[in-house]
């Protein structure tokens, strides 16, 4: 069954409600900013995949949404070991550069918002007008 | 490769792709150009301090220069959660009453945000000023003219070594200890300072 890309844009984003929990605990330190930073960049690099996927014929999954909370996690991945009392050091880079975006957040945050906002928009096009046009409906 | 897309669309795709992942490398690249050059070499006795302001644990501000006429020791400490920090700092505090009676200022400097270090502090009972020089406020502008972030020691970090700094009166360093993941004791620390104080 296809459902309206309205619908499956809440199916991409309702797994990252989990973040809520993280996002609860960074607001009381004050880490908002640093929260959206990694956010993003696990959202974006996750995008970017599930479009190289389209790009290849991949179809849209209904499952689409658990990639963009995986990287997502990945990417913060050094917080929530600084958690744990391991703090930041820059072989943490592993997780899609944490460090070395903390470096530059006043310039990697906004760069990554604008970046999501694109890719979003070309995951409806392309991933989720690409599937309905061809028909090629997810599982 | 039939994968229903027109070949228009799926150019626009491959562009998309292209100059999404393209801007995406930018920002990697560039970070980590300014994360390996933030590495600047440690300071030097003899030379002066450099100057700072930096928000504190307790919500105001602290700067250096309102320290001048009498000794000040700085303590870098990657960050307030970790265990070794976690020793130096609860050094730091057992030194404070001989420290104080030296006439001698003492600060710790370390990555946390501020509410972290607020929280941490009513955790230890620290009596000293814990400031923030936290990732996101910039490219740590203290720690790199101090000479103690990305610094050669292993591991590398942000702040990878516990570095002491005692300045004098006049604002000039007098004294560089740097441990690489190992705090000194209260009485080493009161060593280090009295060494200084005896030196001038």
């Amino acid at each position: 069954m296809k459902h309206e890309p309205s619908i499956q844009l809440v199916f991409l984003m309702l797994p990252s409600a989990v973040l809520t929990a993280l996002l609860a605990l960074e607001l009381s330190f004050g880490a908002t900013r640093h929260f959206f930073l990694h956010t993003l960049t696990g959202w974006d690099v996750a995008l970017l995949g599930l479009l190289a996927a389209t790009y290849f014929g991949r179809p849209q999954s209904r499952w689409d949404g658990l990639a963009l909370l995986a990287l997502a996690l990945w990417a913060q991945m050094p917080d929530l070991l600084y958690i744990q009392g391991y703090y930041h050091r820059d072989w943490m880079d592993v997780f899609l550069f944490h460090i070395a975006l903390d470096e530059i957040i006043a310039l990697s945050l906004p760069t990554l918002a604008v970046l999501w906002a694109v890719l979003m928009v070309a995951y409806v096009r392309f991933r989720l007008g690409g599937a309905s046009s061809a028909g090629a409906g997810s599982n | 490769m039939d994968i229903g897309m027109p070949l228009l669309e799926r150019r626009r795709l491959a562009l998309t792709l292209i100059a999404a992942t393209a801007t995406l490398l930018a920002l990697v690249v560039f970070g980590l150009i300014v994360e390996r050059r933030s590495g600047t070499p440690l300071i030097q006795v003899g030379q002066p301090a450099p100057d700072w302001t930096l928000p504190s644990a307790s919500g105001g501000s602290e700067w250096l220069a309102a320290q001048r006429g009498h000794s000040v020791v700085l303590v870098f400490v990657p960050s307030v959660n970790c265990a070794i920090c976690v020793q130096q700092l609860r050094a730091l505090q057992s030194a404070l009453p001989e420290l104080r009676t030296r006439r001698t200022a003492a600060f710790a400097i370390s990555t946390d945000l501020p509410a972290v270090q607020r929280s941490y502090s009513a955790i230890l009972g620290l009596e000293f000023p814990l400031l923030s020089e936290a990732p996101a406020a910039g490219l740590h502008p203290v720690g790199s003219a101090y000479g103690v972030y990305h610094g050669a020691g292993s591991p590398a970090g942000p702040v990878d070594i516990s570095a002491i700094i005692v300045i004098d009166a006049a604002g000039v360093v007098r004294a560089v200890s740097v441990l690489p993941n190992q705090a000194i004791s209260a009485t080493q620390l009161v060593d280090l300072v009295a060494a200084t104080s005896s030196a001038q």
